[in-house]
């Protein structure tokens, strides 16, 4: 029934995707990494339920124990609201999930991200669901979500606007309501459908035919970076701290990051995207708390390099 | 060198290693005296220069003001890395370390939590400074937007009559201040003119909410002091009913539990009431965006309603 209504995320990808090249992404198969080494429970791909027990006996187990809460709490005289009740189903779900598949807490919060859109109302990256009728994902002038984001793709890469307008054939005015409306759909929509969906289409660095001539100059060097931090999570996680250092001292991060590393902004963006993406499909608390360490740690090379380039902090003098 | 075995013999005279916690106590106070003067020194110069730089930045986004606005802040925060690193390794270290070798039934423990308690309350007053400092770097984004938005409107008044047909030349009336591109069919001819709105009116959308905040800014303060009445109210209601546990006056606990019924009312008529105020805040606040940009007004109500719900 769950899988009914939602479709699964392959098809879905191809319905949108229908009318243009193929996408190519980093990691085409979601699916196959989220086997648990010291785990026997199996787990449905898409639902990352154990295999072992349906949904619906699930949903019932949870249901079961949060409306006893409630009715105990409300019988104590407790005036519980929307938020309360939801909260309480909120930690049912993580107390029967973990008990009926044994398993960690990475594996409980991959759940909770391959279903939050069922059982809160929001997408998560990475486990995007649509529904065919959304309204919010009706084209605005002809123009789908996924050409939109290829359109800011090459806007935000630095080429001027009015050239992508001509390259797609309509007149700037176009573009100028493209760019509210669509904007104004993602802060309409309280699922983060529009959002998540143009956050996905960024990290696969979507184009569209119409597009596909216009390239944002990329010396040889800067394409060597770019390939690197995205196949380097260390090296992106060392730009990243490079960028946020820079900003710190008053630099345009994203401009360094350009000149220094031949990477524009909608690249990097698009590799951010990326990685943030795999890290909620697999996530992994040891790995986050790894890379995060390691990004601060850089982060603070590179701050004690730009402090050098402007004669050193103001406190450099005060000593213990 | 662990003063393991010599400590029952210390007893009688102050320990040797108070010396070490006296030293590194005064240390730390003048550390962070030395650092909060330069924090004050490189704020109070940082503001005017900051001000300034707003004025004088004509990019809609305040690119070149956001970009100092953020060093100086690096640096301030600079300052307060600096503190902590230096708390974490000549306090608290030091702290642990004698700890792990002082017993708390020593007569001179309480020498060491003293030292700790001293040291942290300091770090405590640095760290309101550099809140204090970090509030006022805050307040110079803040601009006066009536001024922008009256520019904005005297611009719209000298432009709205100056457009013209690009066929037959006839004059075309700017109805409102378009805040984008738009199409606008001659009266005369049915030719379809791009009308391009100046970058001024452009900039209206950019400012709109935050000019409706200003404006509205008196209901978000009584929303938020009525959201924060009921912890203090209930603070209020513990401590009275602290102050009674040993007390056997009928009269007096009678008296007492009056009053903490009272609080407890007025806790519960602010438990219903801050959500109203919200209501009337953010009613207000959309009133006035919508005043400001009709021609956004479909989409805000339909933030509103989220907004309502969140």
């Amino acid at each position: 029934m769950f899988k009914k209504l939602f479709g699964s995320l392959t098809g879905d990808n191809k319905q949108e995707n229908q009318n243009y090249e193929p996408v190519q992404t980093s990691n085409d198969n979601h699916e196959d990494n989220y086997e648990n080494d010291y785990q026997e429970v199996e787990y449905d791909p898409e639902t990352l339920h154990g295999t072992h027990y349906t949904v619906e006996d699930f949903d019932a187990e949870v249901a079961e124990r949060a409306e006893a809460w409630i009715a105990d709490e409300r019988a104590s005289g407790e005036n519980l609201e929307e938020k309360d009740i939801q909260n309480i189903y909120f930690n049912y779900r993580r107390a029967v999930y973990t008990e009926w598949n044994n398993c960690d807490s990475d594996q409980m919060i991959r759940f909770e991200h391959a279903n939050s859109l069922k059982y809160s109302g929001i997408q998560t990256s990475g486990f995007v669901k649509v529904d065919d009728n959304n309204p919010f994902l009706e084209p605005v002038h002809g123009v789908d979500l996924r050409t939109y984001t290829a359109m800011c793709l090459k806007i935000s890469a630095g080429i001027d606007y009015l050239e992508v307008c001509k390259a797609m054939g309509f007149e700037p005015a176009i573009w100028e309501e493209l760019n509210t409306i669509w904007p104004q759909r993602m802060g309409e929509d309280t699922s983060f459908t529009v959002t998540t969906l143009f956050g996905q289409y960024y990290a696969e660095n979507v184009t569209v035919p119409q597009l596909e001539n216009l390239k944002a100059e990329i010396s040889e060097e800067g394409a060597a970076n770019l390939e690197r931090i995205k196949t380097d999570r260390y090296f992106y996680e060392e730009l990243a701290g490079a960028r946020q250092a820079a900003y710190e001292y008053g630099i345009d991060g994203a401009q360094w990051i350009l000149e220094n590393f031949g990477i524009n902004l909608a690249d990097f963006q698009s590799v951010a995207m990326q990685w943030m993406t795999e890290q909620n499909q697999n996530w992994n608390s040891e790995d986050i708390i790894t890379f995060s360490d390691y990004q601060q740690e850089k982060q603070k090379e590179y701050a004690a390099k730009f402090a050098a380039e402007q004669g050193g902090n103001i406190a450099d003098d005060v000593n213990f | 060198m662990f003063g393991l075995f010599h400590k029952q013999k210390d007893e009688e005279a102050l320990p040797e290693w108070y010396s070490e916690l006296q030293e590194a106590q005064e240390r730390w106070f003048s550390f962070l005296e030395k650092l909060e003067t330069k924090m004050e020194e490189f704020a109070t110069a940082a503001i005017p220069e900051l001000k300034e730089i707003l004025q004088g930045d004509d990019d809609f986004y305040k690119r070149t003001f956001h970009r100092i606005y953020s060093g100086v802040n690096g640096q301030l925060n600079n300052i307060r890395e600096k503190a902590r690193d230096t708390y974490e390794e000549k306090i608290n270290n030091l702290y642990y370390n004698l700890n792990a070798q002082i017993s708390v039934l020593s007569k001179h423990h309480h020498l060491l939590s003293d030292f700790r308690g001293a040291c942290s309350d300091r770090y405590n007053q640095f760290e309101n400074q550099y809140n204090y400092w970090r509030k006022q770097i805050d307040k110079t984004q803040e601009r006066d937007l009536e001024i922008e938005y009256q520019k904005i409107l005297d611009n719209y008044e000298t432009t709205k009559n100056k457009f013209s047909c690009t066929q037959c030349g006839g004059a075309i009336a700017i109805k409102k201040i378009f805040l984008i591109e738009t199409y606008i069919s001659c009266p005369y001819c049915q030719t379809q003119n791009t009308f391009a709105p100046s970058s001024l009116a452009r900039n209206l959308q950019n400012i709109a909410k935050e000019l409706a905040e200003q404006r509205t800014a008196h209901l978000l303060a009584e929303f938020e002091r009525e959201k924060d009445k009921e912890r203090q109210l209930y603070h209020q209601r513990h401590e009275l009913s602290l102050s009674i546990i040993h007390e056997s006056d009928k009269r007096i606990l009678n008296e007492v539990q009056t009053k903490m019924k009272d609080l407890e009312e007025q806790r519960q008529f602010a438990i219903q009431n801050a959500p109203k105020l919200r209501q009337i805040y953010l009613r207000a606040l959309y009133d006035e965006w919508n005043k400001i940009t009709p021609d956004l007004k479909e989409h805000n109500e339909k933030m509103y309603q989220n907004q309502l719900n969140y």
